[in-house]
């Protein structure tokens, strides 16, 4: 048995393992495989290893339950969230047949947080007027009111502060994978997205401060779900498109 | 090599998932989405059950953290909840949860790569260690037996892997997924995927030739 000195280095073998050679290319590395014992050897523990990896279970269980954490906030998603996200998967589903390119989509967005950031207004608008009449009636009624030693916090409902937290935590990790690739947008792509991101942080405020003057109103919560989410789809829709340029 | 994995102790409970309550085969998948569509948790709860041991296996072998694995568990089926209505069932719905799950992993990586500064994907590769580029001789007879001790072994060594070497071996070579649809997965070009593929192999068969 003859020994070829040149040994073809790991990364040929590989290829040859994964059948990304050539018949040209792979026909020289079989034949120097059929003298070299040392690289048959490696050839084979290669196999070995790939066999091991692909015969790993595949199915781990988590050290501890899950699924009752998870439960509460799936049931906190389901009173609050899951009705915008039920309206934006009817929209995706509308669109399967013709989705739009991500360009496209991108201005769809734009208007939309247009459409968003009126309804907000006007919603927002409604609301303070309400809260001024109810403020005017009962300032028209004479009562007793108590001294109190703090003005109390307006907060949002309890409820919906983990899922803005949800929220702002993926909208944070999605903002930084549209920060790395802004490089391979468009200018006109990042102009459009800045905008329509401004409109959209404009609604979010908005929607946000008339929450905090009625926490009850559940127009509201949805209101700035739905904001949120636009957001969201804005910034998952931007980072598919650069991933993709 | 992270000290917070689990395999010992997980190596034990690695078989098939039972399901929460009554045993729905996958011919059940469409009336138990419908059901979780329509709100109700407690059929989610079975997708869970059935599920949660391919999503944490996936998440534990690409994060190397047992309590990032948990983290990103969780935020699998939350991001399944919540899209539940795009989901067609004209896939299985394993394979749609696999897809989340790599999603999930790959966000929270970027995420995390960008908070740590540390380089991304494509640039593992340019912190070679020593005697990565050893030719194929010089890492012969490494030999793979199949018994416990060794796949735990292995499963060390995939854990120590630089992340982005470890990413395309997960996928490729334990999950099956082609560089094709991997690059599609994680934006890396093909032949960047290729090369973490024979660096994570060829670390891998040094690291078990020790």
């Amino acid at each position: 048995m003859t020994e070829n000195r040149e040994h073809p280095n790991f990364e040929v073998l590989s290829d040859l393992f994964d059948g990304y050679l050539s018949e040209q290319d792979a026909a020289p590395v079989s034949e120097h495989l059929a003298v070299c014992g040392s690289c048959a050897a490696t050839y084979k523990a290669l196999g070995g290893l790939v066999a091991d990896a692909s015969g790993l279970p595949k199915s781990v269980l988590p050290p501890e339950d899950l699924w009752i954490d998870l439960r509460k906030s799936l049931e906190d998603r389901k009173e609050i969230v899951l009705p915008s996200s039920r309206i934006l998967a009817g929209d995706n589903a509308r669109s399967t047949t013709a989705r739009p390119s991500s360009g496209r989509m991108i201005a769809l967005l734009a208007v939309a947080a247009l459409v968003l950031i009126v309804l907000s207004s006007g919603v927002t608008a409604l609301v303070l007027r309400n809260s001024d009449n109810k403020r005017f009636t009962s300032n028209a009624t004479p009562t007793r009111v108590e001294p109190g030693p703090t003005i109390p916090r307006a907060v949002l409902p309890a409820g919906f502060r983990q899922t803005e937290n949800e929220f702002n935590r993926t909208i944070e990790e999605l903002q930084l994978a549209v920060d790395t690739q802004r490089g391979q947008l468009s200018p006109e792509t990042i102009r459009t997205v800045d905008r329509s991101l401004a409109v959209v942080d404009s609604a979010i405020t908005e929607a946000r401060a008339a929450l905090l003057a009625d926490p009850n109103n559940q127009m509201l919560v949805d209101l700035l779900s739905a904001s949120y989410q636009r957001k969201l789809d804005l910034l998952r829709r931007t980072s598919e498109l650069g991933s993709r340029t | 090599m992270p000290t917070n994995l689990a395999w010992k102790h997980s190596t034990d409970s690695m078989t098939a998932v039972p399901p929460a309550n009554g045993s729905p085969e996958r011919d059940d998948d469409a009336r138990l989405i419908e059901r979780a569509k329509a709100g109700e948790v407690d059929a989610f709860e079975h997708v869970y059950r059935r599920e949660v041991g391919r999503v944490y296996a996936l998440c534990l072998r690409m994060t190397a953290d047992a309590a990032r694995a948990r983290e990103v568990t969780q935020s699998v089926f939350i991001r399944a909840w919540d899209r539940l209505g795009s989901f067609r069932g004209d896939s299985q719905l394993s394979s749609w949860l696999h897809r989340i799950a790599v999603n999930e992993v790959l966000v929270e990586a970027r995420s995390d790569r960008r908070r740590r500064a540390r380089v991304v994907l494509a640039d593992d590769q340019n912190d070679e260690e020593p005697g990565a580029q050893l030719d194929a001789p010089e890492i012969a007879g490494v030999t793979l037996p199949d018994d416990t001790e060794t796949r735990i072994d292995l499963e060390k060594a995939i854990a120590a892997l630089p992340p982005g070497a470890r990413t395309v071996f997960v996928l490729h070579d334990i999950e099956g997924y082609r560089h094709e649809e991997i690059s599609h997965m994680t934006g890396s070009a093909e032949g960047t995927l290729r090369a973490q593929l024979h660096r994570a192999r060829k670390l891998l068969m040094e690291a078990l030739s020790r």
